[in-house]
């Protein structure tokens, strides 16, 4: 009788606590669920307030960054002229290249600096056409607007950077590059 | 000790006398404080214009509806909007009519990041506050159409439910953080505590990535912060084991963060923690936690605080008498 009395009083605690979690629990399937955005790989599970909350979930061997220049290569501080962070141009080109990468069947750190060129024009591009006007006269200055990667490894308990590649340019009134 | 106030409902005392995750039991001022605060940090998440013309990586809401995203964020410029957007965040903040007001400012923060979000560029800056939002507009309706208390649940505020929403609100960011451990055990199983020693390979490329913002080097407006990503990046590269041990201790953090939801004490404890680390990522890396710390300070921390605070004054009272 003792048993089952404290069997029931554990059980009755068990849904208790339950009942207090039961938000936390239809959170976090909430977040999890969300695969149905058509986007790529960057895109496929955020559903705004939804996210799988990616950041970090891998550290890999390499990395790289991106950063905009006028036609003299001279680079363009983005978020002053333009309040776009080089962050946000390094997400947008790699969700291009997302799409690039499903097109030659191979890793993104294995496309060629000429295979990116689509995903980099486009980025290019983005951020002229979202900045406000005082910014588009900055950059019509110094067309063609040119975007660089460089990626970041480590050698010999050393980080490395490579050369710069130019894997994007673009000037306002130029055809788009067909990917 | 602030205490349950008349007519509180939100557990049966025989049932939470000995389980472990309660709802807090604030006083009414804490309540107040918390909800005006947050009613600051959903200000300070708006933006304050959007100038998206398009669409062209849908995500969310976006995906069904890109032409009522679209145009949605073309009022966040407008000074209409914003007054009428200030107007519901001071009713919100009063804590009158909490059912309406909450759902119409998580609409507000929704189209704002799914606009933000669609772009091709996914950031989750301020989604944490749309999280909340979304939390303590569930938590509210249900209430409503649970107890039925239309008069009162519509336009009052009585404490059992501020409670109840505080602790939906707690639920929200702690959801957050254990999902975000998830995604990391099963993208890198155990092998993520081993590869974090790469970690250093990020703090670079961000740091490299701030300076081409405004062409500065980050942490160079103060002396203290003068090289400090440079010195961290040092450090972390000739230490991988140390390196392990600071970027997986956020890893422990959000894997246990379950029991902040178990009382006062332990919420502060995650609470400084997470502030903290947010804090040295931030100061290292350029990064923007913003919205994290503020929702952790006013839910978390704060609570804390002002039990002691309010412990203290008790004692100090008494001692005088």
């Amino acid at each position: 009788m003792q048993n089952q009395a404290r069997l029931q009083l554990l059980g009755k605690r068990f849904l208790h606590e339950l009942q207090m979690l039961a938000p936390l629990v239809l959170l976090i399937l909430a977040c999890l669920i969300p695969k149905i955005s058509r986007g790529e790989k960057t895109q496929r599970y955020e559903f705004f307030p939804f996210s799988h909350f990616p950041m970090y979930s891998d550290f890999d061997e390499r990395d790289y960054y991106v950063y905009v220049t006028d036609r003299k290569d001279q680079p363009i501080a983005t978020e002053t002229v333009a309040a776009v962070r080089s962050t946000k141009l390094k997400k947008i080109f790699d969700t291009e290249l997302d799409s690039i990468q499903k097109k030659f069947k191979k890793r993104k750190d294995q496309l060629s600096a000429e295979q990116c060129r689509p995903g980099g024009d486009y980025t290019v591009k983005w951020l002229y056409e979202n900045a406000s006007t005082e910014a588009r006269q900055l950059f019509d200055a110094g067309m063609p607007m040119r975007l660089y990667r460089i990626y970041i490894t480590e050698e010999k308990g050393e980080l490395v950077e490579t050369p710069p590649q130019l894997v994007g340019e673009w000037s306002a009134g130029r055809k788009e590059t067909v990917q | 000790m602030v205490g349950w106030q008349k007519g509180d409902r939100p557990v049966s005392r025989s049932a939470s006398a000995r389980t472990f995750f309660n709802p807090t039991p604030f006083a009414r001022w804490e309540l107040v404080v918390m909800r005006m605060l947050f009613a600051l940090v959903i200000w300070d998440s708006i933006p304050e214009a959007m100038n998206a013309a398009g669409v062209p990586q849908p995500t969310g809401l976006a995906l069904f509806f890109p032409d009522m995203v679209i145009g949605f964020g073309k009022f966040f410029g407008a000074v209409w909007f914003k007054s009428a957007v200030a107007v519901l965040l001071s009713v919100y903040a009063l804590g009158s009519a909490a059912v309406i007001t909450t759902p119409l400012l998580l609409m507000v923060t929704v189209f704002a990041g799914t606009l933000t979000n669609s772009q091709g560029a996914i950031t989750h800056h301020s989604q944490i506050v749309s999280l909340v939002l979304l939390a303590q507009s569930g938590c509210l309706i249900y209430d409503l159409i649970r107890h039925r208390r239309w008069r009162t649940g519509l336009l009052g505020q009585p404490v059992d439910r501020e409670i109840h929403v505080a602790y939906v609100t707690q639920q929200a960011v702690v959801a957050g953080y254990m999902v975000s451990a998830y995604t990391k055990l099963k993208e890198s199983g155990l092998d993520w505590f081993v590869n974090a020693a790469r970690f250093p390979i990020q703090l670079k490329k961000n740091t490299r990535m701030a300076y081409f913002n405004e062409l500065k080097e980050h942490g160079s407006d103060s002396s203290f912060l003068t090289d400090l990503p440079a010195r961290t990046e040092a450090l972390l590269m000739a230490s991988p084991n140390l390196c392990r041990v600071i970027i997986g201790s956020g890893l422990v953090l959000e894997i246990a963060v379950v029991l902040a939801l178990a009382g006062r004490v332990w919420a502060f404890f995650f609470g400084v923690a997470f502030v903290l680390f947010h804090s040295t990522i931030s100061k290292i890396m350029g990064l923007d936690f913003d919205f994290n710390i503020y929702i952790l300070s006013i839910f978390f921390i704060l609570p804390g605080i002002s039990a002691s605070v309010v412990r203290w004054s008790r004692a100090t009272t008494k001692r005088s008498k």
